[in-house]
């Protein structure tokens, strides 16, 4: 099987040749290929496709993994379209400086959404382009795509959201109606560039960040929505948001986030692994297995390949698995850490 | 109930419910009822306190918090006048920031609420807090901990530097460090030499807490 072949069947529930391994790197192909943050996400013509497909194809010819983001990715894409400002540092990952709307009157309707600036998002685009173009059809592609809170809180501000859920719910209303937008747009854009599959990185909704009544009134419907975009373009999804999903108290959130008809779902930080393979493993494809802050930074190889081996024996139960970190991998990754878990799941079978 | 007793139960309760006009208006009261400025920080300090065991269990969650911080700092801006007049005391001083790159302020924010509920005086520096500016604030503040936030694997080891540059002036027996934030463990605190570590605000609280019994600074004061 090719990378992309084994990537389709894990997230059709189906056990292919080899456990797929996808490492959803958004900015560790700098690293790589060696160059500053700004030259490739700032550059005097802004984003720069070119060098962006570089790094990840340069990333996945030296790990091997089955599956890439189609560019580097960063979450100030869409704050600029509407006049925040994002820093790159020389050698960090990019950060919102300063959010789009600083106060509720800010925040347009999106309906307006057509009038705005495009930004930088053509040139990510072609980024994807150019990387499906390098790789062929050999491995799969994932279009990262932000989660409708996660979206709408780096537009506004995290905090001052939040405080609008509880004060002014017609001000996070609004905020996240437009972020729905805004991801929908990203999912036919990139769908469009060659992506295979959309994965909805959602950081900020789950109830590390929000109240579980606020992620089934603000996320699942916007989940609900990006859901129907990808299917125009026959795409799968995949949503990772983040908080202790394996608590029993949280479990239903998962089953409102199936219902949507996601295909896959990836378990982050503070989640039993083993439960989410019991629970949902029949039901949809489980992604991640490696915890970021407690095995995978830190170490050593030989601790990374033990927790890889432990996690594919687990991995037997239930269909569709990928092996993933638990969240993003980003430059200054130690890239010697992320090739122990590979060797380790290759190794396996 | 006593009038007293009745106020101090409001102030907590809208805390509690963040209501900001209502905690305003009970800390108000409570001083014009002639309590001692100590007595509407204590009702702060056991609402927060009490919060934070509740959103350590999940039973609430950062929203709640947040809209709780706020009630309590507009308590405290009611209040604030009459603890100059007749300070209390300080469990000891902390500078907090965020590290150099990183601008996640939500959490750092919550965790200076919690450290100002429990009687600590906290000089917030913000976000992307360069390396020497935690050393030099600290200096500046006589600070008994440098405590750091960053919520990326990408910044965190700015953490370590904070230690290494303490190490390098001299500093290090001065100032204790404590570390926190969503990919920092125990572990990691113990690799870079930080003293403490705070999972989430309350554990936070409780991290400085445990460095103040543990430790006292040569020359300090806290009586």
């Amino acid at each position: 099987m090719t990378s992309r072949e084994r990537m389709d069947a894990a997230l059709r529930g189906e056990r292919p040749d080899q456990v797929p391994i996808f490492l959803r790197d958004l900015t560790l192909g700098l690293d790589v290929c060696d160059y500053t943050t700004p030259e490739v996400c700032a550059g005097p013509n802004g984003y720069d496709a070119d060098k962006s497909a570089r790094c990840v194809v340069e990333t996945q010819r030296l790990l091997g993994h089955d599956c890439v983001v189609g560019g580097i990715h960063d979450l100030g894409l869409d704050v600029e379209r509407f006049g925040g400002r994002v820093e790159f540092p020389q050698r960090g990952i990019p950060f919102v400086a300063r959010p789009a709307f600083a106060s509720v009157d800010d925040i347009p309707d999106a309906s307006d959404l057509a009038a705005a600036p495009s930004g930088r998002l053509p040139g990510l685009a072609r980024s994807y382009r150019s990387v499906r173009e390098q790789l062929g059809s050999q491995v799969a592609i994932a279009a990262n795509v932000e989660g409708p809170v996660t979206k709408a809180g780096l537009l506004r501000g995290l905090d001052a959201l939040l405080s609008d859920m509880m004060r002014d719910p017609p001000a996070a209303r609004a905020a996240v109606e437009l972020a729905v937008e805004l991801c929908c747009e990203h999912v036919r854009v990139l769908l469009d560039a060659g992506a295979d599959f959309v994965f909805v990185a959602a950081a900020s909704d789950g109830p590390a960040a929000i109240r579980p009544e606020h992620y089934l009134e603000y996320t699942i419907p916007g989940l609900s929505r990006i859901v129907a975009a990808a299917r125009e373009r026959e795409a799968p999804v995949v949503f990772h948001p983040h908080g202790p999903f394996t608590d029993t108290r949280f479990q239903h959130l998962v089953d409102a986030a199936v219902e949507t008809g996601i295909v896959g779902f990836q378990f982050g930080e503070d989640t039993d692994f083993a439960v989410a393979r019991q629970c949902w493993g029949s039901r949809v494809c489980v992604l991640g297995g490696v915890d970021i802050p407690s095995v995978l930074l830190p170490g050593p190889p030989e601790r990374i390949r033990e927790v890889t081996r432990n996690v594919l024996a687990q991995a037997r139960i239930g269909g569709g698995f990928v092996l993933m970190p638990s969240c993003s991998v980003h430059r200054g990754f130690p890239l010697a850490h992320l090739q122990a878990m590979i060797d380790a799941a290759r190794a396996r079978g | 109930m006593s009038d007293r007793s009745t106020l101090t139960a409001a102030l907590e309760a809208a805390v509690e419910a963040g209501d900001e006009a209502g905690a305003a208006s009970a800390a108000s009261r409570l001083l014009e009822f002639g309590a001692a400025p100590t007595i509407v920080t204590g009702a702060l300090s056991r609402a927060m306190g009490r919060l934070g065991e509740q959103f350590h269990r999940l039973d609430i969650f950062v929203p709640d918090l947040l809209i709780a911080a706020d009630a309590f700092e507009a308590a405290m801006v009611v209040v604030e006048p009459a603890l100059r007049n007749s300070p209390r005391k300080s469990k000891g001083t902390i500078v907090i920031g965020v590290v150099e790159g990183d601008i996640h302020t939500l959490g750092k924010n919550l965790v200076r609420v919690m450290l100002a509920a429990d009687g600590f005086e906290v000089y917030d520096l913000g976000r992307d807090v360069k390396v020497a500016g935690f050393v030099d604030a600290a200096l500046e503040r006589s600070a008994d901990i440098i405590a750091m936030s960053s919520l990326m694997t990408t910044t965190m080891d700015r953490m370590r530097d904070v230690v290494g540059l303490l190490v390098s002036r001299g500093l290090r027996d001065r100032v204790r460090v404590m570390v926190g934030g969503a990919p920092v463990t125990q572990a990691y605190a113990d690799e870079i030499g930080a003293d403490g570590y705070g999972e989430d605000a309350s554990d936070a609280v409780a991290a400085a807490n445990r460095l103040m019994v543990m430790w006292q600074r040569p020359g300090a004061d806290h009586s």
